[in-house]
């Protein structure tokens, strides 16, 4: 697949800090439409990986490619406007505003009305699309708490939510199930592939919990110090014989 | 982080919510008809009483509305100006220095542009920061204005601007023209943060990388907020100089950027109307306590103190802290007391 066709395609990425390199020249492509996963122990740079993929951070060397345009150059804002949707490990919320409030707020920037002044915000968002992307998510019955109060599982499906308000091209999932108790990772991980499916985006997700990963991902690449060991099929990964030294032997 | 759901609320009050409009505390509403009235009150007596407008009530309106503009940053943005006198003084300074050729709605006018100018040129520097380096490179930039305006001699240098009048008004029809002003500038403010502005604003302050994911331009955002802040200091400011009839150099000291902060932290920096209550009681204070001791600002400090140690989240929690005390008086009987006050809002 050439680099024009994939949804997302990084070339030769690299990143160091100081003399520690933390992201070894990594080529990876997602296919439009699927499921790509990054795994890899603590510290094999998947964080930093996904923040060069977002913007947070500049590769030293190497480009990002989104649909066959080079984003290397962009900041985070611009390329979320692009279609680039992150949701990040530890979630990040509007923590003293309601669940809805934060929902309408990111679909008031999707539709380019965040710097209305004429107008009051809830007219200028539609709260029919409000309910609609609570109820995707399962969290229309937590509409009126304040995003702080709201438990893990339920602070992910949020920010999932207001990820999805912006009708993203790639979702980027940042170890969507860190910090979450185990019986409701396996929900999160339904989310994540119903969502895919009824959006039509591509998903690149970083996740320490393996059946999550061999669930939901089509397509699966293992860094280990910062440089790709292994990329397949979930089962060609598993069956991989270094993979299972490196990583998967370690548990 | 643990954020009690009441707590929240009482951080939030004011403000646009689903939860704070079902639940408005009732204290809330009680301590709004009194503003209101007061306000309504001393105008119809100075309407109906024929006596001169007190300089006194002109600055307290004129705090009122400097100070809900610098709570915008302050309470709203996340970006603690230190400087806001340097906008306060160069609306001053412009309504001072034109006042004698045009009429005072155009000095105002003109004042207004001037300041929002001003604000938008070093708001494209400072906005790039947030939090204690906004605080600090703001009182820098502000300071340095002040001493640019204090050793200028074609602005009056340390001697500032006398003889500032308000022609073609009589005093009453200032006293009008103020109300109008203060009133209509704190409620264009209220009205702001209704909006999708307003609202991206908050969802700044509350998480600027979350902002930023989703596709807000933050610094944007920011830097308007720092021009409109500006402007509105700058129309407090030369509203003040109509009042004095002088203006000088110390309107651009940092002390007068202070003001509105303590203001807004006395009243309530989290609740609309906060700062305008702490205009009110700050400026009567400074007016009545001590006599004519030298020393009134100590009691004026231990004043503030007192209150503060009793509501840290200013005047306008006070109802909220009464039924948090009765809540945990009731809950007291039955469990420990734990954690009353954990999770503060940050």
């Amino acid at each position: 697949m050439s680099a024009d066709d994939a949804a997302l395609s990084l070339v030769g990425l690299t990143k160091s800090y100081g003399r520690n390199v933390v992201v070894k020249n990594v080529n990876l492509s997602v296919s439009p439409s699927t499921i790509a996963a990054v795994i890899g122990p603590n510290g094999a740079g998947k964080s930093t990986l996904f923040s060069m993929v977002a913007g947070q951070i500049r590769p030293d060397s190497g480009q990002v490619v989104l649909a066959g345009e080079d984003i290397t150059s962009l900041t985070p804002h611009a390329r979320a406007r692009l279609g680039i949707s992150r949701v990040f490990q530890v979630a990040h919320l509007f923590g003293s505003r309601t669940a809805a409030d934060n929902i309408r707020t990111a679909l008031l920037v999707a539709r380019r009305r965040s710097g209305v002044f004429w107008r009051r915000a809830r007219q200028a968002a539609d709260a029919a699309e409000v309910t609609a992307l609570l109820e995707q998510v399962g969290l229309a019955d937590q509409a009126d708490r304040v995003a702080g109060q709201l438990s893990q599982g339920d602070r992910k499906k949020l920010e999932i939510a207001m990820c999805l308000a912006l009708s993203p091209k790639l979702l980027l999932l940042d170890e969507p199930t860190a910090g979450v108790p185990p019986e409701e990772s396996q929900v999160i991980a339904a989310l994540i592939r119903r969502v895919q499916r009824e959006s039509g985006c591509s998903v690149l997700i970083t996740e320490h919990d393996m059946k999550v990963v061999f669930g939901v991902a089509e397509h699966v690449t293992v860094l280990a110090h910062g440089a790709i060991i292994c990329a397949g099929t979930p089962d060609e990964v598993r069956a991989d014989p270094q993979v299972k030294a490196v990583y998967l032997g370690e548990r | 982080m643990n954020i009690s759901g009441t707590q929240l609320q009482d951080a939030v009050g004011g403000r646009d919510g689903v939860v704070a409009s079902r639940r408005k505390p009732i204290g809330l509403w009680l301590t709004y008809a009194l503003v209101a009235a007061c306000t309504l009150g001393v105008f119809v007596s100075q309407l109906t009483g024929g006596s001169a407008p007190s300089f006194f009530l002109e600055l307290i309106l004129v705090q009122i509305l400097y100070a809900t503009s610098v709570n915008l940053l302050i309470g709203y943005s996340n970006l603690p100006s230190f400087g806001q006198a340097a906008f306060f003084g160069s609306g001053a300074y412009t309504a001072a220095l034109v006042a004698g050729d045009v009429n005072i709605f155009f000095a105002l006018a003109l004042a207004v542009v001037v300041s929002a100018a001003i604000a938008a040129a070093l708001g494209t520097l400072v906005v790039r920061t947030s939090g204690i380096a906004f605080a600090n490179i703001t009182l820098a930039f502000g300071q340095m204005l002040y001493l640019l305006v204090f050793n200028t001699k074609l602005v009056g240098g340390e001697n500032g601007i006398a003889g500032v009048g308000f022609r073609p008004l009589s005093p009453t029809d200032f006293w009008i023209l103020l109300n109008v002003c203060v009133v209509g500038g704190v409620a264009l403010l209220w009205w702001l943060l209704k909006t999708p502005f307003g609202v991206t604003l908050l969802a700044i302050r509350d998480n600027p990388a979350r902002a930023t994911a989703l596709g807000v331009g933050v610094y944007g955002f920011r830097l308007k907020a720092f021009t409109i802040a500006g402007a509105f200091a700058g129309l407090a400011g030369a509203l003040f100089a109509f009042s004095i009839g002088i203006v000088t150099p110390d309107l651009l000291n940092w002390t007068r950027s202070g003001d509105p902060i303590i203001m807004s932290v006395l009243g309530g920096s989290k609740f609309f109307l906060g700062p305008a209550v702490g205009a009110m009681v700050l400026t009567t204070l400074v007016q009545h306590v001590g006599g004519s001791s030298a020393a009134y600002l100590l009691y004026v400090g231990g004043i503030l103190l007192a209150i503060l140690i009793i509501a840290p989240r200013g005047l306008l929690s006070i109802p909220q802290e009464i039924r948090r005390l009765l809540r945990n008086r009731r809950e007291g009987a039955r469990q420990p007391r734990i954690e009353a006050r954990a999770g503060e809002p940050v």
